[in-house]
């Protein structure tokens, strides 16, 4: 899962945003939404169902909640349905 | 705007406005227009949506490449639109909107709404559908818009409808390798609705600019999936035409069968819904409750150029406009026909219904399988029983998908009908919404 965008391959200024996924910095275009922010660090379980299943984004607007992240301690956040704005700090996978 | 509690709590924001708007896809923004452009001064027009940009999700994103879509996105700029970010959350029997935004709850009242609340996706489980790297069609499209990437990673499109194609073309676009859009639909299905096409020049030029983009990519069709496997993500599919069974590996499969009106708000507010999920509308666009008035998806799935029609259409026969509906109500009729031809065409094969297995996970908010489900006899019982679409997502892919499975009507709203904070509750509480 290392093959994502990297900051070297567009232009500087394009990563106008940066944030935190897992405690690791992540920089992504403005505008990108945190759900978008997670798949460039190479993330793709969201969160864990009840059961413990690893989850990923389904349905990409809002309707089905499997985006579900942590977004500065705030848990059960739609991830596509926010923009990552910088200074975010992130956390995936945390139980339902 | 009714007052009924005795003790009068102070109302937070109320915005009145001589028309509501719900949705501002396609749909929603010709009605906001349209009637902006009609207006009395001083009147005002409320566009509710949840997204920080018009558009909805098939205008999502800068519109450079649309110059249809980026003419209408420019005349919202009117004084008498004011956009409202938030989400409806519930509603009082006086129509009065309870919405939650980023600064709070708010309420809108409005002598008229215009529901335009689009679609989503209908899924249909299979085994493995849960797995990490699975996402809808139309999911992909929105996700991979908002900065998603898929750069270098293999990808299966495999599901029904139109909406495969643009999503194929973008994930190359953005340098995924698309290994095969697999359509469930049987052959003779497609060739009836190519056929129909010549009658809408516009789709089926459309669709060669598609063809054209996408020529170098497998396609299949009577082909759907049978199941998808891989720990703790997505790693190999297989696709099925009945008799013959393959094996693809893969990073991320994009599902969908169709499309389902999003019905939930109009429920809420006492409309009308028909035997096929839709909110069901008369010739002026009007629901079943005099003041309410539904266009686009919602109303059936048929496309933009529908939902612009219906959308202008609507806010014409709102304002009492009689002359100028009547004027353009010509239009119409021959995207009912594209609407029904859609859904004729891409309604799910019976097959699709019966890869199911006794651990499917049918409701992915509490993790509730098929064997738990497939004893109950209704959606109300298997609800009571298993907890069954009463997680987060309130049922919204479930539903559909139980719907679709068990031939269940799914029915009752109960506000809130999506995920709030405990304050708006509490504002829920005192509107009296179960009233």
């Amino acid at each position: 899962m290392s093959e994502t965008f990297s900051p070297e391959t567009l232009a500087p200024e394009t990563f106008a945003t940066e944030v935190r996924i897992n405690g690791r910095a992540v920089q992504v275009e403005t505008g990108t939404t945190v759900l978008g922010a997670i798949g460039v660090a190479g993330v793709l379980i969201t969160r864990l169902s009840i059961k413990g299943e690893p989850r990923g984004a389904l349905c990409g607007m809002g309707v089905c909640q499997e985006c579900r992240v942590e977004i500065d301690g705030i848990p059960h956040q739609r991830s596509c349905m926010i923009a990552a704005r910088t200074g975010m700090e992130i956390r995936t996978g945390s139980v339902p | 705007m009714k007052t009924t509690s005795r003790t009068k709590p102070p109302k937070r924001e109320t915005l009145l406005a001589r028309l509501a708007v719900v949705g501002s896809g396609p749909g929603g923004i010709a009605a906001a227009v349209t009637a902006a452009e009609h207006l009395r001064a001083g009147e005002r027009i409320v566009l509710i949506d949840e997204q920080p940009a018009p558009g909805g999700q098939i205008w999502r994103g800068p519109q450079k490449s649309d110059p249809v879509a980026q003419r209408w996105i420019e005349r919202l700029n009117h004084e008498s639109i004011e956009p409202v970010q938030g989400q409806v959350i519930g509603a009082d029997s006086g129509h009065t909107l309870l919405l939650e935004t980023a600064k709070g709850t708010m309420r809108v009242a409005a002598e008229t709404i215009i529901l335009a609340t689009g679609a989503r996706e209908r899924f249909v489980p299979f085994p493995g559908w849960t797995l990490p790297g699975i996402s809808g069609i139309g999911g992909l499209q929105a996700m991979m818009k908002s900065g998603w990437p898929v750069k270098g990673k293999r990808l299966v499109i495999a599901g029904s409808g139109p909406l495969m194609f643009p999503v194929a073309a973008t994930a190359m676009k953005f340098g995924a390798k698309v290994l095969e859009i697999a359509e469930q639909a049987a052959w003779w299905r497609l060739a009836y609705f190519a056929l129909h096409l010549a009658a809408y020049p516009e789709k089926l030029f459309e669709g060669l600019r598609f063809f054209a983009k996408l020529w170098s990519i497998p396609q299949s069709h009577g082909t759907w999936i049978k199941r998808a496997g891989g720990t703790e993500k997505l790693e190999w599919v297989e696709l099925t035409d009945g008799s013959r069974t393959r094996r693809i590996d893969c990073d991320l499969l994009a599902i969908g069968a169709h499309l389902v009106p999003n019905t939930e708000l109009a429920a809420l507010l006492g409309c009308r819904i028909d035997s096929a999920g839709r909110i069901a509308i008369d010739q002026e666009l009007r629901t079943s409750e005099k003041k309410i008035f539904a266009v686009g998806e919602c109303t059936g799935v048929g496309g933009a150029d529908r939902a612009l029609i219906q959308g202008q259409l609507a806010a014409l026969a709102a304002l009492n406009l009689h002359e100028l509906f009547a004027h353009h109500v010509g239009a119409l009729p021959r995207w009912e026909r594209f609407s029904r031809l859609l859904d004729a065409t891409f309604s799910p094969r019976e097959e699709l219904k019966r890869q199911i297995q006794g651990d499917t996970i049918v409701c992915r908010c509490e993790d509730i399988p098929h064997e738990s489900l497939c004893r109950h006899d209704s959606w109300r019982e298997a609800k009571l029983q298993t907890r069954c679409g009463m997680g987060p997502c309130q049922g919204r892919v479930c539903g559909p998908a139980a719907q679709t499975i068990y031939g269940w009507g799914v029915e009752s709203v109960r506000p809130p009908i999506l995920p709030c904070k405990g304050g708006t509750l509490l504002e829920l509480d005192k509107t009296e919404m179960n009233s």
